[in-house]
């Protein structure tokens, strides 16, 4: 109990938090006033609510009142969502199960992928300008070096896999294998009607 | 409950006059009023918070619904129901103590909830409000400190609605052994020192303590929950049984 209040109590902050420092939720929250997003995640069995109102969202582990929008999918279906035009294709291969009013969902989703946020901004108040221009240039820097090291790196191990370890094969190879399935598959077929035949015969 | 004829009770592990746990427990709560809240979180670990948010996902509370926040202090369960119940509804933070209700009001107008939320500065014993007011009654960390327990159960639930219901937080008795003498060593040697260094102030906590051995474990509790007219009573124990949510209904 106290776990998913804990879980509950960290999304609530992150999310106010968030939203505070993004220059344009307050549209998005006034719209969504009074109503009650219900996200059932497959990967954690308890529900959460968000409850929007007064330009916050209220994280909570259960509520009895009305719900717009009811919502179950995956915790990865989540981050797609992110792009609005996967939508349609997450409800039609059932990863993401909607009931209720889709136009909350919409402005649910817009409210929680849209947040504009100035980090040398509000970093400034602490640090002054040139520092905050200076760090957050750096963390851009960096992140995009860690972006690069992973792809480089994906790379690597792939490459080692297929031709050091011989663990993972080239697509050459899996086509050249799969040719030699469907030819023993033929085989066992041709195999298969022998033995009925013969048995017919007897 | 007391000996020499209901005419003393407990003030922690002291015996006192009926008529002077009122006063004394003033003192405790106008001594750390100002320190409460960081209190609060020092000594719980900022467990406290946790607790709370299990007790209003349990609290059922709707927008345009009547909660009165009994004992409720600083205010933290009423910011939450404030936001939940809306315009529509309205929230009493109710204290018999008015420096723990003007600390709770500057509180609560620095995180701008104003408009639904009325303070009244009131005795659980005796709530002054009509029958059957609230949607909700919550009492968190309070019920402990009222002199007559049953009696302030039976005023709670004169003033809920039929279809209510009630909310007891409190310190209770820990379901392990382990975690009990743990507990003991912290409570009677950390927790005063803690307060001697922070608030300036051993004896309250020292109080505080004591007073949490002398409330009624959970089945007591359970028991003077259906005396006073309550149905399909229930508690959860939390963080191992160091604190138990209780809930009745009024039908």
């Amino acid at each position: 109990m106290p776990l998913s209040s804990l879980i509950g109590g960290t999304v609530e902050t992150a999310i106010n938090k968030l939203l505070r420092l993004s220059s344009n939720s307050d549209s998005a929250l006034d719209a969504l006033a009074g109503h009650v997003v219900h996200i059932k995640l497959n990967e954690y069995k308890k529900p959460l609510f968000f409850y929007i109102n007064n330009r916050r969202v209220e994280v909570l582990g259960r509520y009895e009142g009305d719900v717009s929008v009811v919502l179950t999918l995956g915790i990865d279906t989540l981050i797609a969502l992110k792009n609005k035009h996967n939508i349609s294709e997450l409800i039609k291969s059932d990863q993401l199960i909607i009931d209720g009013d889709t136009k909350v969902l919409q402005q649910f989703a817009d409210l929680i992928t849209e947040l504009d946020i100035d980090w040398a901004q509000h970093l400034s108040s602490y640090t002054g300008d040139v520092l905050a221009h200076r760090l957050t240039t750096r963390a851009k820097n960096i992140s995009s070096v860690i972006k690069e090291q992973s792809t480089n790196s994906k790379k690597a191990l792939a490459d080692y896999l297929k031709h050091e370890a011989k663990l993972a094969i080239s697509p050459l190879e899996f086509v050249h294998f799969s040719d030699q399935i469907d030819s023993l598959s033929q085989q066992v077929e041709r195999l298969a009607q022998q033995v009925s035949q013969l048995e017919r015969s007897q | 409950m007391s000996s020499n004829e209901n005419q003393t009770t407990h003030f922690g592990y002291e015996q006192v006059k009926l008529e002077e746990k009122a006063t004394k427990v003033a003192e405790v709560f106008h001594s750390v009023a100002a320190k409460y809240d960081i209190m609060n979180d020092l000594m719980s670990f900022g467990v406290h918070r946790l607790w709370k948010r299990f007790a209003i996902d349990c609290s059922g509370v709707r927008p345009g619904q009547k909660v009165l926040d009994l004992a409720g202090g600083t205010g933290d369960l009423t910011a939450k129901f404030s936001r939940i119940v809306g315009k529509e509804g309205q929230v009493i933070l109710a204290d018999i103590n008015d420096s723990m209700l003007k600390v709770g009001r500057d509180k609560l107008r620095d995180l701008g909830v104003v408009s639904n939320v009325q303070y009244v500065q009131a005795n659980a014993q005796a709530l002054p409000f009509p029958e059957n007011t609230f949607d909700l009654i919550t009492i968190a960390f309070g019920l402990r400190n009222v002199t007559d327990k049953d009696e302030a159960l039976r005023s709670m639930y004169r003033v809920l609605k039929p279809g209510g219901r009630l909310l007891v937080l409190e310190f209770s008795k820990p379901s392990n052994e382990m975690l009990s003498k743990a507990y003991d060593v912290y409570s009677f040697n950390l927790l005063p020192t803690m307060g001697k260094m922070i608030a300036n102030d051993s004896e309250s906590y020292k109080y505080l303590a004591e007073s949490i051995r002398m409330h009624p474990d959970q089945e007591t509790l359970k028991g003077m929950m259906d005396t006073a007219g309550f149905d399909q009573t229930q508690y959860y124990n939390l963080t191992g049984g160091i604190v138990a949510l209780h809930r009745g209904y009024k039908y």
